[in-house]
């Protein structure tokens, strides 16, 4: 095999495999409910205290759902927003506080901007000490 | 101005020493400059270019700016991936040095941006279980699709006529083709 078969195969192959990982995101990604919906944030403050907020929206991502109601407010970051204050109280970064999201209690690995919501979802944004 | 003599990288002396150490300052310090653009950064092909120049050493370059990265966004989940992602495209470069084609270095380039998420995905396997990993995984994939074109097309424009500046100053264990 020349050289430059084997340059045209590499990118060719590159293309296929990006071809496929586009095709299994695709086929996985968590479906968007468009339309009226009501979402429930638990926040869960640095002091243990909770407080449920319930947010009727029209919205289709977490983002939109927290700034509509004016529940979150961070900085604009790589991935999206990255939340720096909830409900208020604002994550101190020199003790390593952050806030985790978390749906049923299980982590979201998607920013904000990504997390698709349906209607009856239950979100806890919880103050978090330690990375 | 006359530039010095090239050196030879085969020795790793006090100039090798301090072409490593500011290889990696210049992958932190670009990483940083473009991080607000998700995943498009400049450390792929220059971690590319320090192995084809400095060989196995180029590893010290490598390691010196996971640390740095750690002391700037701190020592989380991500950085235990980072201890052996970035280390495996230093060991992919190293292996393919002789390679002359760009094509192919944005082939070698591109393919890490691609499997990034998938190597970041693995400590999860232990820490949340493999369904957990195989979820971070996917939902990062349009991310790896933006990390994977920006490292093809950044390294298939910049690693010939980046070689061609270290050329002035550092001679490479084996040739390498600068011409235009």
């Amino acid at each position: 095999m020349s050289k430059k078969s084997k340059i045209i195969l590499a990118v060719v192959l590159l293309a296929v495999l990006a071809a496929a990982a586009f095709f299994i995101w695709k086929a996985n990604a968590p479906a968007q409910q468009a339309g009226s919906k009501t979402v429930t944030v638990e926040v869960v403050h640095g002091d243990g205290s909770k407080k449920d907020f319930s947010i009727k929206t029209d919205e289709q991502f977490l983002r939109g759902a927290l700034e509509q109601d004016k529940l979150a407010e961070g900085t604009e970051g790589q991935y999206g927003l990255f939340i720096t204050t909830v409900d208020g109280e604002t994550a101190d970064d020199s003790k390593q506080q952050w806030w985790c999201v978390t749906k049923g209690g299980a982590r979201v690995n998607t920013g904000v901007d990504t997390t698709p919501i349906a209607d009856g979802d239950i979100y806890e944004i919880t103050l978090t000490t330690g990375y | 101005m006359r530039s010095p003599s090239p050196r030879d990288t085969e020795k790793f002396g006090a100039g090798t020493m301090a072409a490593l150490a500011l290889m990696a300052g210049l992958m932190y310090t670009t990483q940083l400059a473009l991080s607000f653009i998700p995943n498009v950064h400049l450390t792929a092909v220059l971690i590319v270019l320090t192995s084809i120049f400095f060989g196995w050493k180029a590893m010290c370059a490598v390691l010196i700016y996971v640390v740095l990265e750690g002391l700037t966004y701190g020592f989380g989940v991500w950085w235990i991936s980072y201890l052996y992602a970035w280390p495996l495209l230093c060991t992919a470069a190293v292996l393919l040095r002789k390679n002359t084609s760009p094509a192919l270095w944005a082939v070698t380039a591109g393919a890490h941006g691609l499997l990034f998420g998938a190597l970041c995905a693995l400590p999860y396997i232990f820490i949340s279980g493999f369904p957990a990993a195989l979820s971070y995984w996917i939902s990062g994939i349009p991310f790896d699709l933006i990390h994977c074109a920006s490292n093809f097309a950044l390294t298939l424009v910049l690693i010939k006529p980046l070689s061609r500046v270290m050329a002035r100053y550092f001679i490479p264990p084996v040739p390498i083709d600068t011409k235009k």
